[in-house]
């Protein structure tokens, strides 16, 4: 059901460091957000989501880098810094961590247009601090790749 | 000179809000050279370190020169000056520091503030937040060291010992 690799867009040049990305591509930022004020983007499962796609072949990759998003009505290119390529069993193995088990995972959830769109899932139980480590182990541990947005 | 005096120096230089002699230096980093220690009676001891440290903490003085006067300021700013500090003392007593990357500093989307240390087999972060309180430091390393994840809250109070603890870290697996 899942390949072996997953793609997360960037959004901008800030996520980037040198060859690798910062740590803040995989922050649940809506989680974060939401435990200042209310839990709107929180779902009735308990979780909180941040898309990704998985890499099932190469459209999938032009899928996402070809993504665009409305900004004061003009389209406009979303993942402006390109993609970072994510192995899936190095993300399995951080979250199969005792303090993780089926808090922090992921789901393939098909969107219009978009076979290939899926979500990683953290769930509310975890702290923000747990979170931002995470965020730090697969940014470390799990980034294969950086593909620049002129790839494709 | 302290420290703390030493970066104070540095960053109201850069930030032009104090008249100074050295207004040709073209850039922060000339000035964190050029500054001369060996000119004062106390402290440092050679130029090499204002070129090391400043290579190290350079995008951390012109984050800090963008940001609104706030709590978050305040510690980053202890981060910076403390990071500067710890790195001088163990260059002082001959650790390599040269070959170490820059501090990478961003402002997340949630509003905090995260300063990442990023090597091929371990990361070293600070998240500084729009609430202090939560506020914490991570260190994350692969299997060639042992797959470490720690983390922990910090505060204006316990920084020290913990940045040399995670300084001496990074020169010792570098």
């Amino acid at each position: 059901m899942y390949p072996e690799r997953l793609i997360r867009g960037i959004p901008n040049k800030t996520y980037l460091d040198e060859e690798t990305v910062s740590a803040h591509l995989f922050y649940f930022n809506k989680m974060a957000e939401s435990k200042k004020e209310d839990n709107q983007s929180m779902r009735e499962d308990g979780f909180y989501e941040e898309s990704i796609n998985w890499y099932d072949n190469e459209k999938s990759l032009q899928i996402l880098l070809q993504q665009t998003k409305l900004v004061k009505e003009n389209s406009e290119i979303q993942f402006k810094a390109g993609a970072a390529i994510l192995n899936r069993r190095e993300l399995d193995h951080i979250r199969n961590r005792h303090i993780l088990i089926n808090k922090y995972t992921y789901e393939r959830k098909a969107i219009e247009g978009n076979v290939y769109h899926g979500n990683l899932l953290c769930h509310s139980d975890i702290s923000t601090k747990m979170m931002k480590m995470v965020a730090q182990a697969i940014a470390l541990l799990c980034v294969e790749e950086i593909v620049p947005p002129s790839s494709l | 000179m302290s420290t703390r005096d030493y970066f104070f120096n540095i960053i109201q230089d850069t930030s032009g809000n104090i008249s100074s002699d050295d207004s040709n230096y073209s850039s922060a980093e000339d000035k964190f050279v050029q500054y001369n220690p060996t000119s004062g009676s106390q402290g440092y001891t050679s130029p090499v370190i204002n070129l090391s440290v400043s290579k190290i903490v350079q995008n951390l003085l012109n984050e800090f020169q963008n940001l609104a006067e706030s709590d978050q300021k305040t510690l980053f700013l202890n981060i910076f000056l403390t990071l500067g500090k710890i790195l001088t003392k163990y260059y002082s007593q001959s650790f390599e520091i040269s070959h170490l990357p820059p501090l990478h500093v961003v402002i997340a989307d949630d509003g905090s503030i995260l300063i990442e240390w990023i090597f091929t087999d371990f990361r070293v972060a600070f998240s500084i937040e729009t609430n202090l309180s939560e506020s914490s430091w991570y260190l994350v390393t692969n299997k060639k060291l042992e797959e470490i994840a720690k983390s922990g809250y910090i505060s204006n109070d316990n920084l020290e010992g913990l940045i040399d603890e995670i300084v001496h870290f990074v020169i010792e697996n570098t």
